[in-house]
């Protein structure tokens, strides 16, 4: 049996609907009026335990509202959650003692008081015994240098030493399952790298299941091998990392930058075609575009393009495998049946 | 609508290793950390002390011109009213602004969400920063206003007899005080006017309360209304034990009549929790 198991979640939020200006504010007063905001249109998976997931998506996909409703902090409008044995909503003070959960834009420990404090704060919250804290806090003081940061109140550390704390402040419990929405936010790539890699530890070591959302695909290579991608509040992808990049892997994106503009005649249209090159979008002197390099050389699809374009730079780059995986989706193109 | 569990399952529903928690030891810790806070933002209490006590003289100025002529006004002499005055600043000043503050900030900018997945439950937690809180500022600026108070206000004890049910119902006008800022913070999640219901309260609760002008002074059918208000519990009740308007079982009933309203807000508070957070919106995708 499954660890988490998600049926036809949904998530409406009731947004107010404003006129504009004060006529739209005062009709408001009287006759308020509200749109249906719909972040999680059901949605149904299941994790092991042991597993590592990532939830991926763009910004309002509703990656963190599903993280929040399998923490128990929103009540989900449709659907079924259960984790554990747990029904997280109706069980939350609870259930939140089997989980561990880190926000990378909030902080969990107390604002004013030194490191330390906050984590004895949650020794006691948690129950957790002295021979298991003390044997976390030499694990966790090997992995993210923890000793440096005990003596600081949380308001003075930085965002890279902030999340360290926060991530032992989530795991101090040794919580079987943990949720992690963006972790790795705002960091920079060597901090990032730390976290990571006890991430990682900790899975592979502790088998703690996770949950990460990300928007860093970077954080989705390195920790998990199953992927969740979630658009408008749908499933897009439920699949391992490695069959996308198998799909998709030898993908390229180039983008120009074209001294003046450039209107593609049916000729030109047909030209790409031949080579294979899609257009993905044109913003005045900017074009992205996609190739496989399967089929055609990076020289060669370089060559044609300076042919057509008056190109002042170019850069290329592996495909965003996220983006991809959208657009193909919002064409109609059924990626769990090609999976 | 969930099947029967399995047998690792069930054992997963309990923590590894977790030892039993003693509850009151963890409220306790959190009062702890609110003290500490109350210590590193001292000098906004110092100034909200400051701001009161000046408030509090003016009106000192203007009952003592009132007093000038008259002895006995409504039952009060003017050693009451100065009495009274110096109780209204020091009760004042027994919910920091920061509790409130603090709730509605959460609710408003979404960092309640960090709360709710602490295994603790939000209104007791609260509480006891709120008793943190209390317990710096009092000592930090009680004792400060224990000079001013005897040496500008010349205060008068109580007797010795009412000294219980003082003490009592200065304890219970703490609680109401905070449950009442509590539902104010709850507001928030149905408004973002935070600072217009604050002042709201405000004004309620120093109005029916006696704050501004003891209730005797006020007509009759204000009195009345007050009486059937959890307000006066803030501050009418305790001060009239303490100056001795309120004696014996009338002092008793007074208290009594507190504590009904602190379990009635207690259970509204309880209430609107429960559905505010059935509201709570998201931030975010």
């Amino acid at each position: 049996m499954s660890l988490v198991e998600v049926r036809d979640l949904s998530k409406h939020f009731r947004v107010p609907k404003k006129g504009e200006g004060l006529r739209g504010a005062i009709r408001h007063l009287f006759a308020p009026q509200y749109d249906e905001r719909v972040a999680v249109a059901g949605v149904s998976f299941t994790i092991e335990p042991g597993e590592a997931v990532a939830y991926v998506g763009p910004n309002g996909a509703g990656k963190s509202t599903t993280i929040k409703m399998l923490a128990g902090i929103l009540e989900p409008s449709g659907g079924s959650v259960r984790v554990g044995t747990f029904v997280p909503y109706r069980q939350r003070t609870e259930y939140v003692r089997h989980i561990g959960v880190v926000f990378g834009q909030r902080s969990h420990l107390w604002w004013d008081l030194p490191v330390i404090e906050s984590l004895k704060l949650l020794k006691e919250m948690y129950g957790v015994p002295d021979a298991i804290y003390r044997q976390n806090m030499a694990f966790f003081n090997e992995l993210l240098h923890l000793e440096e940061l005990l003596p600081v109140p949380v308001r003075r550390l930085s965002l890279g030493q902030r999340m360290r704390a926060d991530l032992v402040a989530a795991l101090l419990h040794n919580p079987p399952l943990l949720f992690l929405d963006e972790p790795t936010i705002g960091l920079d790539v060597e901090v990032k790298e730390t976290i990571r890699a006890f991430i990682r530890q900790i899975n592979q070591e502790r088998g703690t299941t996770i949950v990460l959302t990300s928007h860093d695909l970077g954080d989705i290579e390195d920790l998990c091998r199953r992927m969740i991608i979630i658009d408008r509040g749908r499933i897009v992808y439920d699949g391992s990392l490695a069959m996308i990049k198998q799909m998709f892997g030898h993908h390229r994106e180039l983008r120009l930058t074209l001294h003046q503009p450039r209107q593609l005649s049916d000729e030109d249209v047909a030209l790409l075609r031949e080579y294979a090159i899609d257009v993905l979008a044109t913003h005045g002197l900017q074009v992205r575009l996609r190739f496989d390099t399967e089929q055609r050389t990076a020289a060669e699809v370089l060559g044609v393009l300076m042919r057509l374009y008056d190109v002042a730079d170019f850069e290329l780059q592996a495909l965003n495998l996220e983006q991809a995986l959208r657009d193909l989706y919002r064409s109609g193109f059924d990626l769990k049946k090609a999976a | 609508m969930h099947e029967p569990l399995s047998r690792e399952l069930a054992d997963w529903r309990v923590a590894p290793q977790a030892r039993p928690v003693q509850r009151w030891r963890v409220y306790l810790l959190l009062a702890n950390a609110a003290m500490q806070r109350a210590l590193f933002y001292r000098a906004r209490a110092l100034i909200t002390a400051l701001t009161g006590l000046i408030q509090v003289s003016a009106l000192f100025f203007l009952w003592r011109a009132f007093y000038a002529e008259q002895a006995v006004v409504e039952g009060y002499r003017w050693a009451d009213i100065r009495t009274y005055l110096f109780l209204t600043f020091l009760l004042g000043l027994l919910v920091a602004f920061d509790t409130e503050t603090q709730i509605s900030a959460g609710i408003r900018d979404g960092s309640i969400i960090v709360e709710l997945v602490k295994p603790l439950d939000f209104l007791w937690a609260r509480f006891a920063e709120a008793c943190g809180a209390a317990v710096v500022e009092g000592v930090l600026i009680g004792s400060g206003a224990v000079v001013v108070g005897v040496l500008l206000f010349q205060v008068q004890l109580p007797a010795v007899g009412a000294l219980l049910p003082v003490v009592l119902s200065v304890l219970a006008a703490f609680v109401l005080k905070f449950l009442l800022a509590f539902l104010t913070g709850m507001c928030c999640f149905w408004t973002t006017s935070v600072i217009g219901l604050i002042r709201l309260r405000v004004v309620l609760v120093s109005f029916f309360s006696g704050a501004l002008v003891p209730l005797a002074f006020l007509p009759q059918w204000v009195q009345q209304l007050a009486a059937f208000l959890p307000f006066q519990g803030t501050l009418h009740t305790p001060v009239s034990i303490y100056l001795g308007h309120l004696q014996g079982s009338a002092a008793w009933w007074a208290l009594a009549l507190q504590g009904v309203w602190i379990v009635v807000l207690w259970l509204l508070s309880r209430w609107m929790l429960r559905l505010g957070l059935r509201r709570l919106t998201s931030h975010g995708g």
